[in-house]
């Protein structure tokens, strides 16, 4: 099976709060030069479920695409030191910026490029943006079925099936191949990179794609624009309840949401 | 096309054929915006055998409700709900339409956007008109920032925080007009179909539905140690466990307890976080909670400046203490 899994590179979410700052006449998040790369969460659990999928039939092969201003290469390459075969970069400075819709028709270039596939695996949303847009409208500009927020996945013959927590429980659809499923983190822990791995990682060349390169890379108009971004004011009036032991202020905790009718 | 009007929002059912909540909610965002437009509300109700509905959808406000019934929409799948959306979206010609941002929600959305060639905003919790069109915000990086999102193309597409709005109250007797809208939709040219739906195995209720919810994180330690919150919860009316995210991935508990951005959404009177620190991903869902409640023994976490009432010190001292209290008060 020939799987193809996109993954966006952010800054890490986990980076103390205090670096990420609202650049309000960019209208974008200003990130402190001190925050490292990392690959978007969910990006590595569809990673994850393409190499479960190789690591049951063998002659599988995982390619991955990334479009972005710029990558750094050591964290790009985590998925192929996981295990996936190649990787693709699409490198624009302008394209990023553009609306969700914008950037997967941009993926979808770059995938025509790619060649034939079987399956396309991408996060359910990207810890950044937390959009949830692109990988849906990929699927729609490829004109592929899309199945989202898989926590298991079995793909055999023609067909992908999964499940999907849904309100009211959990889904099981399946759909004709070739399709397009997004990840959720319910799918179980993505592996560690093995030393091998990391060895073999280095040794791909990425193939790198420019303006230029693809069609539909030039964002003639765009879909939605953002007009504003800001840090909402919080405003914190905690009242702390204290007492001689924790024991103590456990029980004034008691009584006081008592008082306010709480309990 | 021209001369786009009015707002239409995509009603949701759930498997017991009601209305789901986001409904209500999607109607009373929908009010606000047409009471500015000075524009008419109609609302796609789709599935099979959903006809009653369209009076409920009628008093909770809407003016037209266009309908497509049939065994083919018995459940939701992407391929054949588009379809019936866009046939809709061609008689509605609506300016905005709105959608829950609720797993079929976001699973719908983005696929419509791009078959009718337009924008779409996502997880949307703050609706308003500018210059005639949607303008809408959202939080972003865990919920750090608010973006505002314009849209250059109609009709404007957002999907909706599930409870950013209180649902809209029904009034009876309420006339509106229903359409019946035929997809045509050519069977072979589905690709995807259903399997099968299981329903969730709660115990109690359903922690959306919950007055107080008594959520653990980390800092519990283990599942013995998160266990301990289900000892406060028994002794509270209406109430239900939640967990962070760093609890359900170490296996304190069932990963269907999560609540957060990319878990349940949750708005209590009462949510007491334990052992939690307080993450913007963790609170997206929980920030519309009445009062929050914290026990956490780092005086500088983040959550106290979410809270209305806190307590510094471990949970291992604090919260037999106060089960112990709550106990005497519940009694008594
Ligand atoms: C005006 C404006 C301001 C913006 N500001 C910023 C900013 O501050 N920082 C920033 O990083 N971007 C910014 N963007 C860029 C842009 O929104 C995103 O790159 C793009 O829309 C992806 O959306 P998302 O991150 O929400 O992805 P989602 O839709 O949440 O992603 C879902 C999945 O799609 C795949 N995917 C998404 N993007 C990529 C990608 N680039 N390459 C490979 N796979 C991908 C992944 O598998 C991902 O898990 C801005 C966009 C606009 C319109
Ligand atoms: C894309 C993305 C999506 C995410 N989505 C979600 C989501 O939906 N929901 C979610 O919850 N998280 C989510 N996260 C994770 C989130 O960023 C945090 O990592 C997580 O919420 C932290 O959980 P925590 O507060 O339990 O753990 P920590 O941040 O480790 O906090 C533990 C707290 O417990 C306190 N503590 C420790 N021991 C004790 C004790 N004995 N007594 C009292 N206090 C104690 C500590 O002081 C600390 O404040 C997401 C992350 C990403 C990147």
């Amino acid at each position: 099976m020939r799987i193809i899994v996109t993954v966006k590179q952010v800054p890490d979410p986990e980076a103390p709060q205090s670096s990420f700052t609202a650049d309000r006449a960019a209208k974008r998040v200003a990130v402190a030069s001190s925050v490292p790369a990392a690959v978007s969460d969910y990006d590595n659990y569809a990673t994850e479920a393409a190499l479960r999928i190789k690591d049951a039939d063998t002659d599988s092969t995982v390619s991955v695409v990334s479009l972005g201003e710029s990558h750094v290469l050591d964290v790009i390459k985590r998925p192929l030191a996981m295990g996936a075969d190649d990787l693709f970069l699409v490198q624009d400075p302008d394209l990023p910026n553009g609306d969700p819709v914008t950037v997967a028709a941009a993926l979808a270039a770059a995938i025509r490029k790619i060649g034939d596939f079987d399956l396309i695996l991408s996060g359910r949303q990207s810890s950044d943006l937390d959009q949830g847009i692109v990988a849906t409208a990929l699927a729609a500009i490829l004109d592929i079925p899309v199945l989202t927020n898989a926590i298991a996945i079995e793909a055999s013959g023609d067909e992908v099936q999964i499940a999907r927590i849904v309100d009211d429980g959990i889904d099981t659809v399946a759909a004709r191949l070739p399709a397009l499923v997004t990840v959720s983190n319910e799918l179980g822990q993505p592996r560690y990179a093995t030393m091998r791995g990391i060895m073999a990682a280095r040794r791909v060349d990425p193939t790198v794609w420019g303006k230029g390169d693809l069609e539909a890379m030039d964002a003639a108009d765009p879909f939605t624009q953002v007009v504003d971004l800001f840090a909402p004011e919080k405003s914190s009036n905690v009242e702390m309840i204290e007492g001689e032991t924790p024991a103590e202020a456990a029980k004034a905790l008691a009584l006081r949401l008592r008082e306010e009718r709480l309990i | 096309m021209a001369g786009e009007n009015g707002i239409l929002i995509v009603a949701e059912t759930g498997a017991d054929g009601s209305l789901s909540s986001i409904t209500n909610e999607l109607m009373s965002a929908a009010q606000g915006l047409a009471a500015d437009l000075g524009e008419p509300i109609s609302a796609a109700l789709i599935g099979n055998g959903v006809g009653d509905r369209a009076q409920d959808i009628i008093n909770l406000g809407a003016d037209t409700v266009y309908q497509v019934d049939g065994d083919q929409f018995a459940s939701y799948l992407n391929e054949t709900y588009t379809p019936a959306v866009i046939a809709i979206a061609q008689q509605a010609n609506p300016r905005i339409i709105l959608i829950g941002h609720t797993p079929n929600g976001r699973d719908l959305g983005p696929y419509l956007a791009v078959r009718l060639q337009t924008g779409i905003a996502s997880d949307t919790s703050g609706l308003s008109i500018a210059d005639g069109q949607l303008q809408a915000a959202r939080s972003v990086a865990g919920g750090l920032f608010r973006q505002v999102v314009s849209f250059p193309k109609m009709p404007a597409i957002a999907t909706v925080h599930m409870k950013a709005y209180d649902g809209a109250e029904p009034q009876s007797g309420r006339s509106g007009n229903v359409v019946n809208v035929d997809v045509g939709l050519d069977a072979s040219s589905v690709r995807s179909r259903f399997v099968k739906h299981a329903d969730a195995q709660i115990e109690g209720i359903r922690l959306e539905d919950a007055t107080i919810v008594v959520t653990g994180g980390r800092g519990m330690g283990d599942e013995a140690g998160f266990n301990e919150l289900y000892k406060l919860q028994a002794l509270l009316p209406q109430a239900a466990v939640g967990a962070t995210r760093a609890a359900t991935d170490s296996g304190f508990c069932e990963q269907d307890l999560m609540i957060g951005i990319t878990g349940r959404v949750v708005s209590p009177d009462v949510y007491i976080a334990i052992a939690l620190s307080g993450a913007s991903q963790h609170m997206a869902g929980c920030s519309g909670s009445k009062n929050i409640v914290a026990i956490n023994r780092d005086p500088e976490a983040n959550i106290f400046s979410e809270s209305r009432f806190g307590v510094v010190g471990d949970y291992k001292q604090v919260l037999p203490a106060l089960i112990e209290e709550v106990q005497k008060l519940m009694q008594g």
